[in-house]
């Protein structure tokens, strides 16, 4: 996997998104909230990046801004160097179903459909056909660990396996980056280490590259790049040799990373 | 696969999406396919009896047994009751909006474009003005061949004039889904309007 970390210089051709001065205001009651106030930022291609900051910071406007699902109020997004806030809504969608996999902290898989259908859903849309589909959806069923459990409900599926049908659906037309939004917030403790622990799988096979908001600290070890967001903007950028040293101080005491994260 | 294209959802996935929604909503839905059907009935009963009226050999004779034909007032009613089942229609699809909501916006997620949401809610809504105006109508056949026979008897009734009478049933699955397509203009808006980011917030 090619890890653009040596080059120092950027690089746009192995960058997998690039932020560019990124702005959301909102009004709200007559005041602007500024949502993000000025993001800039680029991720590598195969890279996992956890993007981390208190509540309220930004971190899930900054995940709908770079998945394409509102429009920034200033400032530019691309995605494999396509300038998303230029498309139109068809092309979003195209884009959207081709480049981007979601994977929400609320799962949101469609409740009528099977675990395989909610897997071959956006295979659907990106007009692939019905044989092509299923042996697909079922390698990555098998990848996520849920083969088994291929012909049923989302309702009749545990919160951890929900998370990993939608793991699995995120990665169904092998996009270019996979955004997920607190994806364990509402797991427990050890269905969240299983979760994180199979994104950080399926970024090494597939060489995915992957965005993931997040306050959980165990995902600090997981990533290769940790950027700190506070009041819409990137207060920090650490990458992952810096931080092992810093995980063992914040294990020993609740200073440090910690009290600035929380 | 290309580059650059469009997302494709095939018509048959959007009908089971919509066949889904009504299943899911299945008490609901009955209620307002109720409704349409007895505003239908009421519609097809003075078509229908209008109809056997004019194919009398004459109409003094059917005057003379008491059989009249359904004067304007009666169809201004029979108006009211199909716009109060169009307000039905549009509430159960606005109901059905909104409670997907998050659906709508994990499907646009997942690169739907709005023609595709918009075709779910259509042919959910046309699904049931159709089979509330086949019900309705078939309900106002029955009801205006009885009042008939009760006033004038079987002796004028032909086949012919049965037979032509069914033709009508027709006529009111075409009234009722074009009704039920005017109900889903404001629900398929509001569907298709839904920003993807705000509908995964959003709590029912």
């Amino acid at each position: 996997m090619a890890k653009a970390n040596e080059q120092p210089v950027m690089d746009t051709e192995a960058l997998a998104v690039i932020v560019r001065g990124a702005k959301k205001h909102y009004t709200m009651g007559g005041e602007t909230v500024r949502a993000l106030d000025g993001i800039d930022l680029e991720i590598h291609h195969g890279e996992y990046v956890s993007i981390m900051g208190p509540s309220g910071s930004g971190k899930t406007t900054l995940f709908n801004v770079v998945g394409g699902l509102t429009k920034p109020t200033d400032g530019q997004v691309f995605i494999d160097k396509t300038d998303i806030s230029r498309l139109g809504p068809n092309e979003l969608a195209w884009l959207r179903c081709r480049k981007i996999g979601y994977i929400f902290q609320t799962f949101n898989l469609i409740p009528i459909m099977t675990a395989l259908q909610n897997v071959t859903l956006p295979m659907i849309f990106a007009g692939m056909d019905r044989g092509t589909r299923e042996t697909k959806g079922m390698e990555l069923l098998e990848m996520v660990g849920l083969s088994d459990r291929a012909a049923h409900k989302p309702t009749e599926l545990s919160g951890g396996q929900q998370q990993r049908v939608a793991i699995a659906r995120a990665f169904a037309n092998d996009p270019a980056i996979v955004l997920a939004d607190e994806p364990t917030g509402n797991l427990d403790l050890k269905t969240g280490m299983d979760i994180i622990q199979l994104m950080i799988e399926m970024n090494r096979a597939k060489g995915v590259t992957i965005m993931c908001n997040t306050h959980d600290l165990k995902i600090i070890d997981a990533s290769d790049r940790i950027v700190w967001i506070r009041d819409g903007r990137v207060s920090k950028i650490e990458r992952k040799e810096d931080i092992d040293i810093q995980v063992g101080e914040m294990k020993d005491r609740n200073t440090g990373i910690a009290a600035e994260n929380l | 696969m290309s580059e650059s294209g469009r997302s494709h959802f095939p018509m048959h996935q959007a009908f089971a999406f919509a066949l889904q929604g009504i299943r899911l909503r299945l008490g609901r839905m009955l209620l307002v396919l109720a409704g349409v059907a007895v505003a239908i009935a009421f519609t097809n009963v003075l078509l229908t009896t209008n109809f056997l009226f004019d194919s009398m050999p004459s109409t003094t004779m059917a005057g003379g047994q008491g059989l009249t034909r359904a004067p304007v007032f009666r169809f201004l009613w029979v108006g009211v009751a199909l716009i109060i089942c169009t307000a039905g229609t549009l509430n159960a699809i606005v109901m059905s909006v909104t409670e997907r909501i998050k659906e709508i916006g994990t499907l646009k997620c997942l690169g739907s474009r709005n023609v595709h949401i918009v075709q779910i809610f259509l042919f959910e809504s046309v699904l049931l003005g159709v089979i509330g105006g086949i019900l309705g109508g078939i309900l106002g056949y029955g009801a205006a061949l009885l009042n008939f026979i009760a006033t004038v008897g079987t002796k004028y009734l032909t086949e012919s004039m049965a037979l032509g009478a069914v033709g009508y049933i027709g006529v009111c699955a075409g009234i009722s889904a074009g009704l039920a397509l005017l109900a889903s203009v404001i629900p398929v808006l509001m569907a298709a309007k839904v920003e993807p980011a705000a509908a995964m917030r959003y709590e029912v």
